[in-house]
């Protein structure tokens, strides 16, 4: 590996160097590159590449933790299309993805626009609406675990004010996948917030100003003279959170463990349990592919039709 | 050659120079991560759950009785928490990296089978006899008839109850010969408002010893093979979801994955009676702001019938001195540390002769009687080798179907569906 290593990584930063900056080009920075980039390509070598590659090639053998592997060939993948629970795992994630990630933009866009005229205390509503995010998602979990429970705050509250208890939502299949995408927003809006807010601040006020000599009131220049311009922050921010909410686990694990039934298992929790809980290192690394390949696809979708509407020149 | 060409050179070659000693370092701190294996100097590695610092301490102690015993072995302890533990010894035998000395729960020893070295054939080297241990422990640990490891507690699965409730109520107090009427008519007095006369949990163990005394079965049949889509286990769960449903004296379930909420629910003072074991109930008494009771199971139409489970030690196939290993783990569940553990309150002992330290080093003499009759009427905790999958899809839809969201027919036909799982 470490006779390979320097000479791919030569060739890439010679090529940058040609491409990028052709005057800044010199001949002999690439040997002094190699030092620097060496550390950094060994990490993404042994901590990315060996396992992706590894996991493709797991995702064809029957590998159990304890034992000796056999080869299957394409047998993960054909139980995995005839798998019950991957497909009520997958529908949960698409389900959590459809729901998730408008009511997230949505949010901080709309919490963005709130704060982004000169309101008094601007500053301290954005370090509040980021906290969630910067708060461990498993310590979020709890709390809306404690909150959520019966007997928990809602229902001891309700039952106080109106004699009547909350549903038992993460004890519900009806209530629970709803219950984990209120704790995901809760936990993700703010990081989509800080991107919309500083788009906004980059909006030049003469934009908004001619358009309201022209006569267009606050709503119409949000959406005719503002939304354009923060286009590429929603693109950016919608492909993250695409990719995410592609792979939830730490709610579900935590709130509901995947329950009640299989109402919010989702691809990821799945996948942990088909690794570390079942054992099974093939099947698992066959889900990992798949997600995989599903959210290249989207993402390559995405990537396309952001010509439609994304709009990069002020 | 311009000077200033020259100096840029050396300027690159000096970055150069550093950057390849910070690779050099780099690489080296990647090479120096080779832990977990012992080598053959008589350390040995040492893998155990622990739930709080007090307890790794006592863990410490024991170990060092192992160096008392044979000065030239030295064991390192490392720990995790109880659900933790399962997750990263799985992936430590993955790799390859087992400890060299592992914590085994009974009801897991199926699973994890093939990490185990088998002891039967050194137990009279390793000084062992197992007439010392209590035989529904000693069996617990046996897969396919083999010996996996060594038991340092067990204990039946009992009711705990809330002894302040139930005299402030003017109840009897459940007690030996108690049946399950009983246990409904207590339930129904106590239950008010927010304080319910039951907790129930969505585990598997929390209503097994229930069929086992209304029905006679467990859920593993003779051949070794999970059997629960049978009459018996669907009346039973019916009765247990209706304790919630029907006759509303038991709070819904919350999740599928607060297997701790049970507990805490019963020691924060919320629910009466609770199914729990001897291992938690030197904590119950001191976290409880109540007087904490035990009483064996209520008796069914087969009479007060319970599950033993427990925990030992195994060495596995990772070890590379596993003779040394052996004698290790039959000091850490020898006499000194069973005495010992006992009397801290860290474990019922797996040795018959030791048990009497729990109770007299805990003030437990009353619960004595309870714990004799209990453990007289218990069958060993017998699991598959698919248990987790199992365990883990019972938690799931028992919830639903405890709350009414679906029925106990499904609940069973999916959980058994999992017995034939890879």
């Amino acid at each position: 590996m470490a006779v390979t290593t320097p000479i791919v990584v030569a060739g890439d930063t010679a090529a940058v160097g040609r491409r990028g900056a052709p005057q800044g080009y010199r001949k002999g920075d690439g040997k002094s590159a190699i030092p620097f980039l060496t550390p950094g390509a060994i990490g993404f070598l042994a901590f990315t590449l060996f396992p992706v590659f590894a996991s493709l090639a797991m995702s064809l053998f029957d590998w159990p933790v304890l034992g000796s592997p056999s080869f299957l060939g394409l047998g993960n993948y054909s139980e995995l299309m005839s798998d019950t629970t991957f497909r009520t795992a997958l529908i949960n994630t698409l389900i959590f993805v459809v729901l998730y990630v408008p009511i997230n933009i949505v949010v901080s866009l709309g919490l963005a626009a709130w704060i982004s005229p000169r309101i008094k205390g601007r500053r301290f509503y954005r370090v509040v609406f980021f906290i969630p995010a910067v708060t461990p998602m498993v310590g979020n979990a709890v709390v809306f675990g404690l909150l959520l429970t019966p007997n928990g705050l809602i229902d001891s509250t309700m039952k106080s004010l109106f004699d009547v208890g909350a549903p038992n939502f993460l004890g519900s299949t009806s209530w629970a996948m709803p219950a984990v995408v209120m704790m995901s927003v809760w936990q993700g809006f703010g990081y989509n917030l800080l991107v919309f807010s500083a788009a906004m601040d980059a909006v030049p006020p003469s934009l908004t100003e001619a358009a309201s000599i022209d006569g267009a009131g606050t709503v119409r220049q949000f959406f005719s003279v503002v939304l354009p311009l923060l286009s590429p922050s929603i693109f950016f921010a919608t492909v993250l959170t695409l990719i995410s909410s592609f792979q939830v686990f730490t709610q579900a694990y935590v709130l509901t463990g995947g329950g009640p039934g299989s109402s919010t298992t989702t691809l990821v929790m799945y996948l942990y349990q088909s690794g570390f809980q079942f054992f099974r290192l093939g099947f698992a690394s066959a889900i990992a592919w798949v997600l995989f390949v599903i959210i290249m696809f989207i993402t390559g979708l995405q990537f396309l039709a952001q010509k439609r509407w994304v709009h990069y020149d002020q | 050659m311009s000077p200033s060409s020259s100096s840029a050179i050396t300027r690159r070659r000096l970055l150069g120079m550093s950057g390849a000693s910070a690779a050099a370092l780099a690489l080296a701190a990647c090479g120096g991560g080779d832990s977990g294996g012992a080598s053959s100097t008589g350390a040995l590695t040492w893998y155990m759950w622990s739930g709080s610092n007090a307890e790794a301490d006592a863990w410490k102690y024991v170990g060092d009785l192992v160096t008392k015993a044979d000065a030239t072995t030295k064991l390192t302890f490392q720990t995790s928490t109880f659900n933790d533990f399962w997750t990263k010894l799985t992936s430590q035998a993955a790799s390859g990296n087992s400890a060299d000395i592992v914590g085994m729960q009974a009801q897991r020893a199926p699973q994890f089978q093939q990490l185990l070295v088998p002891l039967d054939d050194s137990l009279e080297a390793m000084g062992v006899n197992p007439a010392d241990f209590d035989s529904s422990i000693y069996d617990g640990m046996k897969v396919n008839g083999k010996l996996v490891a060594l038991p340092y507690d067990f204990g039946p699965s009992v009711i705990f109850y809330n002894r302040t409730a139930f005299q402030a109520a003017g109840l009897p107090e459940p007690a030996i010969g108690w049946t399950q009427d009983d246990f409904l008519t207590a339930a129904k007095a106590l239950t008010k408002g927010a304080f319910y006369g039951f907790n129930p949990a969505s585990a598997i163990d929390a209503v097994l010893p229930f069929v086992l005394s209304q029905h006679g079965v467990a859920a593993v049949n003779d051949a070794g093979e999970l059997d629960i889509d049978n009459d018996a286990w669907k009346q039973t769960l019916q009765w247990y979801a209706d304790l919630i449903t029907k006759e509303k004296v038991a709070p819904p379930v919350p999740a599928a994955n607060t297997a701790a909420a049970n507990t805490n629910q019963f020691l924060s003072g919320n629910a009466a009676m609770t199914i729990d074991g001897p291992w938690s109930l030197i904590n119950a008494r001191s976290t409880a702001k109540f007087e904490v009771g035990i009483a064996p199971m209520p008796a069914g139409a087969s009479g007060s019938r319970t599950v033993t489970a427990g925990s030992g030690f195994g060495v596995s196939t990772a070890c590379k001195d596993p003779e040394r290993a052996k004698k290790a783990i039959a000091v850490l569940t020898g006499v000194e540390a069973e005495e010992y553990l006992g009397t801290q309150g860290r474990a019922f002992p797996s040795r018959t002769a030791q048990q009497s330290a729990w109770y007299e080093g805990n003030k437990l003499d009353a619960a004595k009687e309870v714990m004799d009759f209990s453990i007289e009427n218990s069958i060993p905790f017998r699991t598959t080798a698919t248990w987790t999958q199992v365990n883990d899809t019972f938690n799931r839809y028992a919830v639903s179907a405890y709350n009414g969201d679906s029925t106990v027919a499904d609940l069973v036909s999916r959980v058994q569906a999992q017995s034939g799982a890879k």
